[in-house]
């Protein structure tokens, strides 16, 4: 059992997936060290969904405003979407970073 | 509040104080936004799936879609969703990558939602099959953030 565990957090995953849990975590610092978390873990897509409403909204933007940051960083990855928002928007926010 | 002083009747004081207690906090949880977690127990979990699975799904299945037509080549082996719900996420990545993802690893703090999740992976039978291969529940993400 304990050596699935290590496996787990160990490598890499090519798509990781947070749809619809920013919005539910208490605070800024656990929003922002899961995110950080995920991007370490991350070696393809990021992706994050969160609903469309001004809440999901800010979240959103504080999620890609900080992965951009890491991004910048680590010269190692580009936003991948959205490029037009309008269709989607009135669903669903999200942001897709990719390695 | 002078009213409260200059009643002689002691009972009548401590009720009036009560009162006034009461209101100041009737108006302070109203101004003030309470935010409390939701902890999701068996009941919420079927609730969450019969209330918002479906467009949830819907969502995470048109972003999906995204990726696969502006980039037709990626073929993930490993799929991590962190807060899977029910699930929803693993069906939509199934449904466009079945034949490349080898692992699914799903992480929901709630213990509910994890055996919900995989009663519908198992169709709906406890005793029949995964219908997927190789998904992993977890509860939490690891304290350190060492990962190779």
């Amino acid at each position: 059992m304990s050596a699935n565990l290590f496996y787990l957090f160990q490598f890499k995953s090519h798509l990781i997936l947070s749809a619809f849990t920013l919005n539910e975590l208490p605070n800024l610092k656990v929003r922002l060290d899961i995110l950080q978390k995920l991007w370490k873990k991350c070696d393809g897509y990021m992706v994050l969904i969160e609903n469309g409403t001004n809440a999901g909204f800010k979240l959103i933007e504080e999620a890609r405003a900080f992965l951009l940051q890491q991004a910048i960083q680590e010269n190692s990855a580009y936003l991948f979407a959205p490029v037009s928002l309008y269709l989607l928007i009135y669903i669903t926010n999200f942001v897709m970073m990719s390695k | 509040m002078i009213l409260i002083n200059n009643i002689g009747n002691e009972e009548e004081c401590r009720r009036m104080k009560e009162m006034f207690k009461q209101e100041v906090l009737k108006q302070f949880y109203k101004k003030n936004y309470n935010w409390q977690p939701i902890v999701y127990d068996s009941y919420k979990a079927w609730t969450y799936l019969f209330g918002r699975a479906a467009k949830e799904y819907a969502a995470i299945r048109q972003v999906f879609n995204e990726i696969v037509k502006r980039d037709a080549e990626f073929q993930p082996h490993s799929f991590f969703d962190f807060g899977s719900g029910v699930g929803t996420g693993t069906w939509a990545a199934t449904e466009l990558w079945k034949n490349s993802l080898h692992e699914y690893f799903l992480v929901d703090e709630s213990r509910d939602m994890n055996d919900l999740s995989e009663l519908i992976l198992r169709d709906g039978n406890e005793s029949k099959n995964m219908t997927v291969k190789n998904v992993f529940y977890r509860q939490f993400l690891p304290a350190s953030s060492e990962v190779q």
